[in-house]
């Protein structure tokens, strides 16, 4: 028993030695055949690797078996279907985020699965299928009710870095929440907005967005990494145009790109080369980045100039740049060297790297910083100020030397004298 | 205070004299107390070569300590635990003299009566001798 235990911890050890990134696993494709026919997205399902795609509703679908999350990938297309199956709600979709899992959401004017839009308000999404973008500034001429978005201008060049002549859009558009961890990747132009296509734009209640407030692709990743796109229309992913768009955002969304890693990190003090500290001293942190490049199928080294490296109690004391110092054919070597604060006490090196589009790295240490022991001081005499003072006290020991040297020899007779005339 | 003690113990020999000036005012009582005062301490410091000596060291502590003062105003008081220590020094040797001053100049033993001079002399060197160990110390 404990040696079978012994065993899978191993092979667990050795599966995480050797895992690449987390991009290798199945995709799950959930459609709607009464919507759109899978040969409809050929192009785009063809782009996946590894496709298992299931009709909505089919009782297959199970993100999670006995607890395992059974795909990396997962993409839901537009559906009118109100469940996605019995299985899967938008509690399980939340696991499966939480889990790490990677989800490509897309609506459209004909449908919008409802635990989909259930699911991206949970994260700052907020979409409505029932209302539709228009823009009668900038109809499309050939598609009726299409916006036609002229030279869009994509939010996040990590998350797309290729760039579309036009878009004709017709689908919602969304608000969203202040998160942080929400990447805008498309807004809606200025003279458009959002109605109810049934009631008609009647009023400000028939309203969704209004202008660019509204936003057309949304990216999110949580804390975990794990990521979540958001796309309004269909025909971005249907249509062989805009095919750069669609590979862009799927594969950054399902981690193909912007993926980054710390390999490893280190501090020590500049002096003595050992990893304790006292006030004053310099330390040097190093980190160590990989970037997974899809071309080559593996890790490459990451290149930047704006990781940075706190040393916090409570508050960051320093905040300083980490340079690039060496990188091989994997990784890159980010230094830093700074003071230690004149401030003794738990100290954290953190560098807490959090760029919208790149996975987030967040790497703390804990050490303790002592202060001076009494005899590190600088002495007395070492400081000039003191040799007023110092001086001073010789000089009251010599002169009392002195005093009491005379005042023994003084004698007694005129003390005895003065007695006598007293008396 | 030892001076105090000393004025005090001439305004109360002083009475006898008092009554040939009774007219006069206030003021002019207390000068001329005070020039009487002078006198006597004229008088004591020339009859006396101990009480000299004491007052001499006294007034060299006391210029001591106000020297390391000013300069301490005026340059700042940065090693702190030496500016202590040096005045400090001149402080406490100024008090320990006092004493001295006091128990050896106690004539008619009044006071310190069971205290014979040379015991006087001998704790004076002995708190004088330790004074000064601890501050070096503690000017480091």
């Amino acid at each position: 028993m404990r040696l079978s235990l012994v065993l899978a911890l191993i092979f667990n050890l050795a599966a995480l030695v050797f895992a690449g990134p987390a991009v290798k696993g199945a995709t799950l494709v959930i459609y709607d055949p009464k919507l759109s026919k899978l040969s409809d997205y050929d192009n785009f399902v063809k782009s996946l690797d590894d496709v298992k795609a299931v009709e909505i509703g089919s009782s297959d679908i199970a993100l999670f078996i006995n607890g395992i999350r059974m795909f990396e990938n997962l993409v839901i297309l537009p559906s009118k279907v109100r469940s996605i199956s019995p299985h899967v709600g938008v509690k399980e979709l939340v696991e499966y985020v939480n889990d790490g899992g990677n989800l490509f959401g897309v609506t459209s004017s004909a449908g919008a699965q409802l635990d989909l839009e259930k699911f991206l308000g949970e994260v700052g999404i907020y979409t409505n299928a029932k209302f539709k973008l228009f823009d009668h500034f900038n109809e499309d001429s050939t598609k009726e009710g299409s916006v036609l978005i002229k030279d869009p201008e994509f939010q996040n060049k990590i998350v797309v870095p290729s760039s579309v002549d036009q878009i004709s859009y017709s689908g919602s558009a969304a608000l969203l929440s202040n998160s942080e961890y929400l990447i805008p990747i498309l807004k809606a132009p200025k003279t458009s907005y959002t109605y109810n296509a049934a009631i008609g734009p009647v009023g400000s209640d028939s309203v969704w967005t209004s202008g660019d407030q509204g936003y057309l692709i949304v990216s999110f990743q949580a804390l975990n990494n794990a990521r979540v796109t958001w796309l309004g229309d269909d025909n971005l992913i249907k249509d062989s145009k805009y095919d750069n768009l669609a590979k862009d955002l799927v594969s950054w969304t399902f981690q193909y790109r912007g993926v980054i890693k710390s390999v490893s990190t280190s501090h020590e003090n500049v002096v003595t080369g050992l990893e304790s500290y006292k006030v004053k001293d310099f330390a040097k942190y190093e980190i160590e980045i990989s970037q997974w490049s899809s071309e080559e199928n593996t890790w490459v080294p990451f290149e930047a100039d704006d990781v940075q490296v706190e040393f916090i109690m409570l508050d960051p004391y320093q905040r300083v740049n980490a340079n690039v110092t060496s990188s091989d054919e994997e990784k890159t070597l980010f230094t830093a060297v700074f003071q230690i604060p004149d401030q003794h006490g738990m100290f954290t090196f953190s560098v807490d790297y959090k760029r919208p589009g790149l996975s987030f790295i967040d790497e703390k240490i804990v050490v303790p910083v002592r202060h001076l022991a009494n005899d590190e001081y600088p002495r007395s005499w070492e400081i000039t100020n003191s040799w007023v003072y110092l001086t001073s006290a010789v000089a009251v020991i010599i002169v009392w030397f002195a005093f009491v040297t005379v005042f023994i020899f003084s004698g007694k007779a005129p003390l005895v004298e003065d007695g006598k005339k007293k008396n | 205070m030892a001076k105090k003690d000393k004025k005090v113990a001439v305004v109360a020999a002083a009475p006898p004299l008092a009554p040939t000036k009774a007219t006069k005012s206030l003021l002019a009582e207390f000068s001329q107390s005070i020039s009487t005062s002078y006198k006597m301490y004229q008088k004591d410091l020339s009859e006396n070569q101990k009480l000299r000596l004491i007052d001499a060291f006294l007034a060299f502590l006391v210029a001591l300590g106000v020297l390391q003062f000013i300069f301490c105003v005026l340059v700042g008081n940065f090693p702190f635990n030496a500016f202590l220590g040096g005045f400090c020094s001149t402080v406490g040797q100024f008090v320990l003299t006092v004493s001295l001053r006091l128990q050896t100049l106690d004539v008619k033993g009044e006071i310190f009566g069971s205290i014979t001079p040379e015991r006087a002399l001998g704790d004076y060197i002995l708190a004088s001798l330790m004074l000064h160990f601890v501050l070096f110390h503690f000017i480091n």
